[in-house]
C-alpha cells in the first residue's frame, strides 16, 4: 500500500539559517500523526513547505505515490491536502454557512460557475449542511463569522478544511486560544473523521496529543529528532530531555 | 554622441536625485506604516511655494528659503500626521488610497485659490541663474543644485539612519513594531518624526526641482505615477531601491526628451510597467531592512 | 438568502427609480441618460473595488477605450447602435484582459501605480494619434442609426434615457445575479483572505483577472452608451481624474453592495449638476472633503449610513 504523504529530506533556509532541516515523514492512511516540539521548532513552517505555502529549498513531497514537489499550493490542495491555520483564517465578511460554501464550491469545482444552477447549488447546499450538522453549528448557519466567540471560530476554521473532504489533513494548532470546555468538541471532531484520511496534527497539550495520537514526531530546530508511538516517545530519554525539559507546559 | 550621452547622464542624475528627495519619504512611510500616502507630493508643492513665497514677498536669500521651505512642508506633514494621518495606520489600504486623494483634492483647491490656476517660478539668485560651462559642456546651473542638494540630502540621510538615536529606532521598529514598542521605544513619536522628516525632504525636492517639475496646484496628481513609481521600482521600503530607481526612471524619461520628445511619457510609463512586470515586488525588495 | 418577493423588488428598484426621476425632471432626460451611464461605470467599478477588493485609479481606460471603440465603429464600420455596444464591451474587456495579466501579479502601492500608468499610457496614445482619435479635439461626426431599427435618437436625449436606462437595468439585474453564484462568492472570498482561498485550491489569480476583465466589459459598455447617446468622445474619458471621480462616487454610495454605485452615483451626479456653477477649484475641495470625512466617519458610505439609521429605527442590529 503506499503511503498517503511521503515527505523525503525537506529542507528550508532563510539566508544560512536552517528552519527546516532534511525532515522525512510517512503519513499512512488512518494515521493521527502528532508534530511536537518547542516553539520556534519549525512546525508551522513544516506544514507550510508541505501544503506548498512556501517553496522549499530541497527535497521532496509525494501524496498519494506522485510527486507533488513542483506544484503550486492551489493544486496540491486540490488533490486533497488540506490544512487549517493557527491563527483563524476566515472570510470575515461572510456568515458561517457562506464560509463553508467556499470551500464546497472549490471541493466541487464550481469556481468559475457564473449560473445558478439548481443541481449545483443543491449539491453545495448539502455538503454545508453535513459539515455544520458533523460540528452542530447547524443553528449558527447564518451568523456572521465575526460574531462568533473563538472557540466557534475555530470550529468553523476546521468546518472549511472537512468540506473539502481531504485525503490529508494538516492541522496546526485546531485547539489553541480555544477553552478547555470546548476544546474536546474540536477533538471529537476531528475523532470523527473517515477512518482512511491522514492527519498531522500538531498541539501543544499533551493530553490531547497522547489521547488522540497513533504516532508521534517530535521536532526540534527544524530536524526530526525522534518518531515512535505514544509509549515509545513517553519513555524516551532524549525527548524527556530536549523537549519536556525546556518547554515544559 | 558622446557629448549627448554625456547630457542625458548629467541631466538624468540631477532629475533622478530630484525623484529621490521626492519619493523617499514616501517609501520609508510605506515600509515603516504599511501606509499608502498618494499625497506625499503635496509636500513637494507646499515646499515649491514656501519658497516661492519667501523669495518673491519676503525678500528671503535663496539658501534659507530653501531650508525655510523644508520646515514649512515638515510641519504641515506633522500636523497632518497628528491629526488625520495616524488614524489611518492599519486601516484598509483601500481607506488609505481614497483619504490620502481625498488631501490630495484639498491640497490642489487650496492651492488654487491661494497662489492662482498657473505655474509659480521660484526665483533663483543671480549666483544660480545662467549657466555653468563643466569643461565639455555647458549646462544650467539649477541642475547642479538640484544634483548637489540632493547628494547632501542622501548623506543627511545616511547619516541619520545609521549614526543616530532616532536610526536606530527606526530601523528597529520596521524590523518588528511590536517588539521594538516592548523595548521602551515610542513607535507613535517614531511614525510621527519620520513622516514628517521625508515631508520636509520632498519640499526640499519640489524648491530644487521646480525647473523640471514646475510648481502649481495640479502637481500632486500631474506627478502622483512618477513619485509612486520610484517607491514601487525601487521595492517599497527600501531607501537605496529608491534611489537606484529614481536614478533609473530620471535617466529613462531625459533619454526620452532628448531622443524623442512627444513619447518620453510614454517610454517613462512602458520601462516600468516592464521592470514590474518582470519583479512585482521592485528591483530591491526587503521585508524588513531599511 | 433574501426572499423571493424582496429579490423581485430589488431587481424592479432601477426602472422604478428611472421613473420617478424622469417625472421630476421631465426636461432634463439627455442629463438622466447621463447618470444612468455613469451608473453603470460605478458599478462596473464596483466589481472590482468593492468585490474583488482591488483599489484602482485606473478604471476610466476601459470606459474611455469602449467609448472610442464604438465612436470608431460607428464612423467607420456600421452605425448600427446594439452592435456597437457590443464592440464598446470588446474594447473594454481586451483592454482589461490584456493588462489584468500584468496588473494581478502586483498588489497594494504597485498595483495602484501600474493602474494609473497603464491609463496614462492609453491616454497619451490616443492624444498622439491624432489622424484616427481626433486628439484633443476628440472623436466625432458620426451619426447613429435607430436603436433595433425602430427608434431614432433625438436632440432631447428621450431615446438617449429609455436606451440607457434599460441597458442600467440589465446590467444591474445581471450583476446581482452574479453576486450570489459560486464566481461571485469566490471573488468575495478571494478579497477576504486570498492567501486562504488558495489554501483550498482556488486560483487566485485567474479569478483576479476573469473578473477585472468582466469589469473591463461592463466599462467599454458604459463607454460606448456615453459615445453613442452625446456622439462626441473626449480625451477625458480616460483621464485619471475621471477614474478618480468615479472611485468618489462609489465610497460616497458604499463599496461591495451594489446599490452603493447606484446611490452615489446619483446623488454625486446632481450635487455636480447644481453645483456646476460654482468654480471648478471649490468642486475639487468640496470632493476631497467629501473623501475624508467619509473615510473617517462614515465607512461604507451613504447606503452603510442608511442601514444604521434603518436598524436603529426598528431596534436591530445593523448587518
Amino acid at each position: 500500500m503506499t503511503a498517503l504523504l511521503e515527505v523525503r529530506n525537506l529542507t528550508k533556509s532563510f539566508g544560512g539559517l536552517k528552519v527546516t532541516n532534511h525532515v522525512d515523514l510517512t503519513l499512512e492512511p488512518g494515521a493521527r500523526m502528532a508534530l511536537i516540539g518547542p516553539n520556534g521548532a519549525g512546525k508551522t513552517t513544516l506544514v507550510n513547505l508541505i501544503t506548498g505555502a512556501l517553496a522549499a529549498s530541497g527535497g521532496s513531497v509525494r501524496l498519494m505515490g506522485e510527486d507533488v514537489s513542483a506544484l503550486p499550493e492551489p493544486v496540491r490542495a486540490a488533490r486533497g491536502l488540506i490544512r487549517t491555520f493557527q491563527v483563524t483564517r476566515l472570510f470575515g465578511s461572510m456568515t458561517v454557512a457562506e464560509n463553508l460554501r467556499i470551500g464546497a464550491i472549490h471541493r466541487q469545482r464550481r469556481s468559475y460557475a457564473i449560473l445558478r444552477r439548481t443541481a449545483v447549488e443543491q449539491a453545495l447546499d448539502e455538503a454545508v449542511a453535513r459539515v455544520l450538522a458533523q460540528l452542530r453549528l447547524t443553528d449558527r448557519a447564518d451568523t456572521p463569522v465575526a460574531r462568533l466567540a473563538y472557540g466557534e471560530q475555530r470550529l468553523v476554521e476546521l468546518g472549511i478544511a472537512l468540506v473539502m473532504e481531504p485525503r490529508v489533513l494538516l492541522l496546526d494548532e485546531p485547539a489553541a486560544g480555544v477553552p478547555q470546555s470546548e476544546s474536546h468538541i474540536i477533538m471529537d471532531a476531528i475523532d470523527d473523521l473517515p477512518e482512511d484520511l491522514g492527519v498531522v496534527f500538531i498541539e501543544h497539550d499533551m493530553d490531547l496529543v497522547f489521547r488522540f495520537a497513533t504516532e508521534i514526531v517530535v521536532l526540534v530546530s527544524g530536524a526530526v529528532i525522534c518518531t515512535g508511538t505514544p509509549s515509545e516517545i513517553a519513555a524516551n530519554e532524549e525527548v524527556r530531555r530536549v523537549y519536556f525539559g525546556e518547554a515544559a507546559h | 554622441m558622446a557629448s549627448l550621452l554625456a547630457s542625458i547622464l548629467i541631466d538624468g542624475f540631477a532629475y533622478g536625485m530630484v525623484l529621490f528627495m521626492v519619493s523617499v519619504g514616501l517609501t520609508v512611510t510605506l515600509g515603516l506604516m504599511r501606509f499608502v500616502n498618494l499625497a506625499h507630493g503635496m509636500f513637494a508643492m507646499i515646499g515649491g511655494y514656501a519658497a516661492a513665497s519667501l523669495i518673491t514677498m519676503a525678500g528671503v536669500p535663496y539658501i534659507l528659503a530653501l531650508i525655510l521651505a523644508a520646515i514649512v512642508a515638515g510641519i504641515i506633514a506633522l500636523g497632518l500626521e497628528i491629526s488625520v494621518i495616524r488614524w489611518m495606520y492599519g486601516r484598509p489600504e483601500l481607506d488609505q488610497v481614497l483619504l490620502t486623494i481625498g488631501l490630495v483634492f484639498i491640497g490642489i483647491a487650496l492651492a488654487g485659490m491661494l497662489f492662482g490656476n498657473s505655474l509659480v517660478p521660484v526665483p533663483l539668485p543671480d549666483m544660480l541663474r545662467g549657466a555653468s560651462d563643466l569643461g565639455f559642456r555647458v549646462m544650467p546651473t539649477q541642475r547642479i543644485v538640484a544634483a548637489v542638494v540632493g547628494l547632501l540630502s542622501l548623506l543627511a540621510i545616511w547619516l541619520l539612519l545609521d549614526r543616530t538615536m532616532f536610526g536606530i529606532r527606526l530601523r528597529a521598529t520596521v524590523d518588528n513594531a511590536r517588539a521594538a514598542g516592548e523595548l521602551g521605544i515610542n513607535t507613535r513619536r517614531v511614525y510621527a518624526i519620520a513622516f514628517s522628516v521625508g515631508a520636509a525632504l520632498a519640499g526640499l525636492g519640489g524648491v530644487v526641482g521646480a525647473e523640471l517639475l514646475p510648481v502649481e496646484p495640479y502637481y500632486p496628481l500631474k506627478y502622483l505615477v512618477l513619485f509612486l513609481a520610484v517607491v514601487a521600482v525601487g521595492g517599497p521600503g527600501s531607501v537605496f531601491g529608491s534611489l537606484i530607481a529614481a536614478l533609473l526612471l530620471g535617466t529613462v524619461e531625459t533619454a526620452g526628451k532628448y531622443l524623442a520628445p512627444g513619447f518620453a511619457t510614454i517610454g517613462l510609463f512602458v520601462v516600468m510597467l516592464l521592470v514590474l512586470s518582470w519583479r512585482p515586488d521592485g528591483l530591491f525588495h526587503r521585508k524588513s531592512r531599511l | 438568502m433574501t426572499s423571493f418577493p424582496t429579490r423581485i423588488l430589488g431587481d424592479l428598484a432601477v426602472p422604478l427609480a428611472g421613473l420617478i426621476l424622469l417625472a421630476l425632471y421631465p426636461s432634463q432626460q439627455a442629463f438622466l441618460a447621463q447618470i444612468a451611464i455613469t451608473a453603470i461605470l460605478v458599478l462596473s467599478l464596483d466589481l472590482v473595488v468593492g468585490f474583488a477588493g482591488l483599489a484602482t485609479l485606473g478604471h476610466a481606460a476601459m470606459f474611455g477605450a469602449g467609448a472610442y471603440a464604438a465612436g470608431l465603429y460607428a464612423l467607420h464600420v456600421w452605425s448600427e447602435p446594439l452592435t456597437g455596444l457590443i464592440a464598446g464591451a470588446l474594447a473594454g474587456a481586451v483592454v482589461a484582459g490584456a493588462t489584468a495579466l500584468m496588473l494581478m501579479r502586483a498588489h497594494g502601492l504597485t498595483f495602484l501605480m501600474m493602474t494609473v500608468a497603464i491609463s496614462q499610457v492609453l491616454y497619451e496614445i490616443v492624444s498622439k494619434a491624432r489622424d484616427v482619435t481626433g486628439g484633443d479635439d476628440g472623436l466625432f461626426g458620426f451619426t447613429m442609426q435607430p436603436v433595433l431599427g425602430v427608434w431614432e435618437f433625438d436632440f432631447f436625449g428621450k431615446l438617449a434615457f429609455w436606451y440607457s436606462l434599460a441597458v442600467l437595468w440589465i446590467v444591474f439585474v445581471l450583476l446581482r445575479r452574479l453576486m450570489v453564484t459560486p464566481f461571485g462568492q469566490t471573488v468575495r472570498a478571494i478579497r477576504d483572505d486570498a492567501g486562504r482561498v488558495g489554501s483550498l485550491g482556488g486560483r487566485v489569480y485567474r479569478h483576479r483577472v476573469v473578473v477585472y476583465t468582466l469589469s473591463g466589459g461592463i466599462a467599454g459598455l458604459a463607454g460606448a452608451l456615453s459615445a453613442q447617446t452625446v456622439q462626441v468622445v473626449g480625451l477625458s474619458s480616460l483621464s485619471v481624474t475621471y477614474s478618480a471621480e468615479i472611485l468618489v462616487m462609489l465610497v460616497l454610495g458604499g463599496t461591495g453592495r451594489l446599490w452603493g454605485a447606484l446611490v452615489g452615483t446619483l446623488v454625486f451626479t446632481v450635487i455636480h449638476h447644481y453645483a456646476a456653477s460654482i468654480d471648478p477649484v471649490r468642486w475639487m475641495l468640496f470632493i476631497g472633503l467629501i473623501l475624508v470625512v467619509i473615510v473617517l466617519f462614515l465607512p461604507g458610505g451613504l447606503t452603510r449610513g442608511i442601514a444604521l439609521i434603518h436598524a436603529w429605527l426598528t431596534g436591530r442590529r445593523a448587518p
